[in-house]
């Protein structure tokens, strides 16, 4: 759902094979060949994993996703971004196998495995949550039953060696270091500490250099235990050969994990911020970084498919306005993001120090007209038909269909939730779209973080 | 079993390319591809920041960004928006030797999305009134790189390796050098450059090609040819020696970039070459990651090593982040010492299946995502020509060790590099 507008940058995207959305496009899906084993599978192994199988003829890749369970909710106190760092761990040992034996495995079926964002190709992150983490790993049909085994001895068996513990240590502190140094970055962890006061949200993905720099094995050992339970996980895999047979492979492998009996932590609701609240963080750069931050309901609510195109058509607005006629930005947009029971909202732009006013004064303004004026029924029909296409594009690659699966498995709405959400996109009515702006688009109740030169000492706090 | 199929995987089953030229010189490259209900076309002009010189610098990145500005039938909102509103996507991407404009579209409406793919290329305007505010966006665009570590790193690194030469200077440009550049400059590049017989359109994606073909006569071959500019080549003379060059700046981090001299791509020992580099750049299995992270007292955080492919050279480059600076002499030491070990090595048939397997597999997940796929081919397809992408992975899969053990002799027996870095101001230290 990124509506950034950042022309002539590329970023992350990719995917789907079909959404049908007769409604607009009446032939948008091409003809198929007859699917011998049906669509999916689904089941809950015994042990508590949920496994996902979706088949079709269209692609060699052999991709699985695993997802693992509200990440930030349980990290320990005081250990964030353990999760983050079990991660990276992975593939540094397991089973015995140091990393460059499992290097070569990788290698002699040409996969690939991914579990953090590459943190050199900035502002293409459309992957990492605070709600949950991933590991993606793809490589062919034709090398899929050595993958299971490959990917199950990396997830279920990681050993942590202690000099990788070292070596990793001096990785992520570099990364910390470069992100510091972000403003970027640095505004957006400011946002999601001021709009998540005292909730698990608050805490960077990524963790601190004081929270990284405490992390032992036995923390390390304990959290991939209890996080990567099968009982945690969520496993989607994509693929062209026999589902019953891919899945006779994950239960003989991830199937005899044993699950986790201790509870697991629940995400918290998060709080309306109360009056504008603003936090400034100086810092000496040639842009300023401006982050919004909204609450909103999840996406269990009726209004979600609303409030999604509110945002859409505020990007557009914003990329319009302060973009493409008075040239504020190269980077500005709004997207929104979901849990089953809250939302969130971010509108985001880098701009000139000397800019910084007018910009903040019409990043609101984009928000606030919206909830003045419901949008033309053309307006809302583009951001319908962006909307299709956004995702289209983001699911065209069989690595992130699984990714998404295992997505909307984990907020509630199941895995195959996609064609439902585009019907519910496409009933949203101008009307609707004002009525949740006014809602929940309050930009008398919002933070406001900012970086970058030429703040003010009055700029942290709460005001109106 | 694992290398035995590994022979076996052909690169792309499903994709059957078709190449011509248009009768007014465009290449065109077809290559139907039903992983997914999407098409991607990519147009590469052969406009490139290395045409420019010091007071026009970045005028080609402004150009690109101008041709999202409106054309004699379109507003700049029907281009951009008229894309999104079917669904589809549209950017572009500018680099030393080329320009890309790519979009990518519902099948169903790519005809719509070629109509205005070629309005833009052939009958943008550059209005004199957009000037000004596409400008502001550009600096903009300049203050956000500026603000990115590693890209201040980078535009050192590179204004020493290839200092007096285009190379040396960002394709971006300055804010100075774009605010000097005046809308009739701009529009002379434009309309020199942008003719079809200086493009080539890569297309792939769910499409039957003679429908296609038909669809690309329609929509590029009514542009009229014109004269081209005499071809230029820049050499570049390195400044290999043992002095590391130093830029001190305020970062908590120590970036470091060794260059090495590397065949160029038509070179006979380019393949088994790149074999090298690739296993230099293998993840935990490269001797330099292990060689520089590991021990008791590791020098570098992060390595990783890669291949500069231009139209006069190549290079391997080495990134190396470190957080000591102090360390940047041994760091160098243990590099060269990395490298003169090669020349030792018996290097196998599972050595290079390790390269191969990955590259044919990446290939055949690249082509699921056709986001992507252009923005990958496209530097390539302006620097070294299609054949050199078609016939990539076949020619690596051919090296055979020999060929390996030669080339690390030839190269890496006494290497020549350059290297630079940039360090922590002493205030940040």
């Amino acid at each position: 759902m990124a509506n950034y507008s950042s022309f002539r940058t590329f970023t992350g995207v990719a995917l789907l094979t079909a959404i049908i959305w007769a409604g607009i496009y009446p032939t948008a899906a091409p003809a198929r060949a007859k699917d011998k084993y049906g669509k999916y599978v689904y089941e809950v192994l015994p042990n508590g994993l949920e496994l996902i199988i979706s088949h079709n003829a269209d692609s060699r890749v052999f991709a699985i996703n695993i997802l693992g369970k509200n990440r930030a909710a349980n990290e320990p106190e005081g250990k964030a971004g353990i999760t983050d760092f079990v991660n990276r761990m992975l593939t540094l040992g397991a089973g015995g196998a140091s990393a460059e034996e499992i290097q070569n495995r990788l290698d002699d079926i040409g996969a690939e495995i991914t579990s953090n964002d590459n943190p050199y190709i900035p502002y293409d992150d459309r992957y990492t949550s605070r709600s949950f983490s991933f590991i993606k790993f793809e490589t062919i049909d034709e090398y899929a039953e050595q993958s299971v085994g490959l990917l199950y001895d990396i997830v279920a068996n990681a050993d942590f060696p202690e000099d990788e513990i070292g070596r990793t240590k001096k990785k992520v502190m570099g990364l910390l270091g470069m992100a510091s140094g972000s403003t970027y970055q640095v505004c957006r962890d400011l946002m999601y500490r001021e709009l998540f006061q005292g909730h698990p949200f608050a805490n960077p993905v990524m963790g601190t250099a004081a929270t990284v720099g405490s992390l032992t094995r036995d923390d390390l050992v304990a959290h991939h235990r209890h996080f990567y339970a099968p009982n945690n996980m969520i496993m989607a895999v994509g693929t062209n050969l026999d589902p019953n047979l891919v899945k006779s492979w994950i239960v003989s492998s991830f199937g005899t994990m044993t699950g986790n009996e201790f509870p697991y932590a629940a995400v918290p609701p998060v709080a309306k911020p109360q009056g504008i609240v603003r936090n400034h963080q100086e810092m000496d750069k040639e842009q300023v970084y401006i982050y919004i931050g909204l609450t909103t309901p999840g996406l269990a609510s009726p209004d979600a498919p609303a409030i999604h195109m509110a945002a859409s058509i505020i990007s557009s607005r914003m990329a319009l306005n302060l973009r493409e006629k008075q040239g504020l930005a190269y980077s500005v947009g709004m997207d929104v993001e979901f849990m089953p029971d809250f939302g969130w909202g971010v509108a985001a732009m880098g701009t000139a120090p000397e800019n910084r006013e007018v910009a903040e004064n019409g990043m609101i303004e984009q928000i606030n007209g919206i909830r003045n004026a419901p949008p033309s029924k053309v307006e809302l029909q583009k951001a319908q038909n962006s909307t299709w296409g956004s995702m289209l594009l983001a699911r065209a690659s069989r690595i992130n269909q699984v990714f998404y699966m295992c997505k909307n498995q984990f907020l509630g709405v199941g895995y195959d939730y996609e064609n439902d959400y585009l019907n519910k996109v496409r009933k949203v009515k101008p009307a609707d779209v004002k009525r949740v702006a006014q809602a929940y688009f309050d930009t008398d109740n919002m933070v406001m973080a900012t970086v970058g030169k030429g703040g003010h000492e009055d700029e942290s706090g709460v005001g109106k | 079993v694992v290398l035995a199929a590994a022979a076996l995987i052909p690169v792309a089953a499903a994709t059957e390319t078709t190449i011509y030229t248009l009768p007014n010189g465009m290449e065109i490259i077809l290559k139907e591809n039903h992983a997914t209900p999407l098409i991607s076309s990519v147009v590469v002009v052969g406009a490139g920041s290395k045409f420019e010189d010091e007071r026009n610098n970045g005028f080609t990145h402004l150009l690109e960004h101008m041709l999202f500005n409106g054309t004699k039938h379109r507003t700049r909102e029907e281009l951009n928006e008229g894309i999104k509103d079917h669904g589809g996507y549209i950017n572009a991407f500018t680099r030393q030797e080329m320009t890309g404009y790519l979009i990518v579209m519902p099948r169903e409406f790519i005809e719509f999305g070629l109509d205005i793919q070629s309005d833009q290329l052939f009958n943008s305007v550059l209005p004199e009134s957009e000037f000004p505010k596409e400008r502001d966006i550009v600096a903009e665009e300049i203050r956000k790189d500026n603000d990115n570590i590693e890209n201040i790193a980078q535009d050192f690194f590179n204004s020493i390796i290839f200092a007096g030469t285009p190379y040396a200077r960002p394709v971006i440009g300055f804010e100075n050098t774009i605010r000097g550049v005046s809308r009739d400059e701009v529009l002379a590049y434009y309309r020199e450059r942008y003719v079809p017989n200086n493009m080539t359109a890569l297309i792939i994606g769910d499409f039957e090609t003679p429908k296609m073909k038909k669809l690309v006569a329609r929509f590029f071959g009514k542009a009229s040819a014109g004269p081209l500019p005499e071809a230029r080549e820049f050499p570049v003379a390195f400044p290999f020696g043992t002095e590391i060059e130093i830029k001190r700046f305020p970062t908590d981090n120590t970036f470091m970039q060794i260059s090495l001299p590397a065949p160029r791509y038509d070179d006979p020992d380019f393949h088994a070459f790149d074999v090298l580099v690739q296993m230099l750049n293998a993840g935990e299995s490269s001797p330099l990651l292990q060689a520089l992270t590991g021990g008791e007292q590791p020098l570098a955080s992060d390595v990783s090593a890669g291949l500069e492919i231009q139209k006069e050279f190549s290079l391997l480059n080495i990134s190396i982040k470190a957080d000591k600076p102090e360390n940047l002499e041994a760091i160098v030491r243990k590099t060269a010492g990395v490298l003169k070990t090669l020349p030792e090595r018996r290097f196998t048939e599972s050595d290079i299946r390790r390269v191969v397997v990955p590259n044919k597999v990446n290939e055949i997940r690249l082509e699921e995502k056709l986001h992507y796929y252009g923005i990958m081919k496209a530097p390539y397809l302006a620097t070294c020509g299609y054949e050199f992408l078609e016939d990539y992975v076949e020619n690596l899969s051919r090296v055979a060790p020999r060929q390996v053990m030669d080339a690390a002799v030839k190269y890496f027996s006494e290497p020549k590099f350059v290297a630079c870095a940039l360090i922590p101001a002493p205030e940040v230290q």
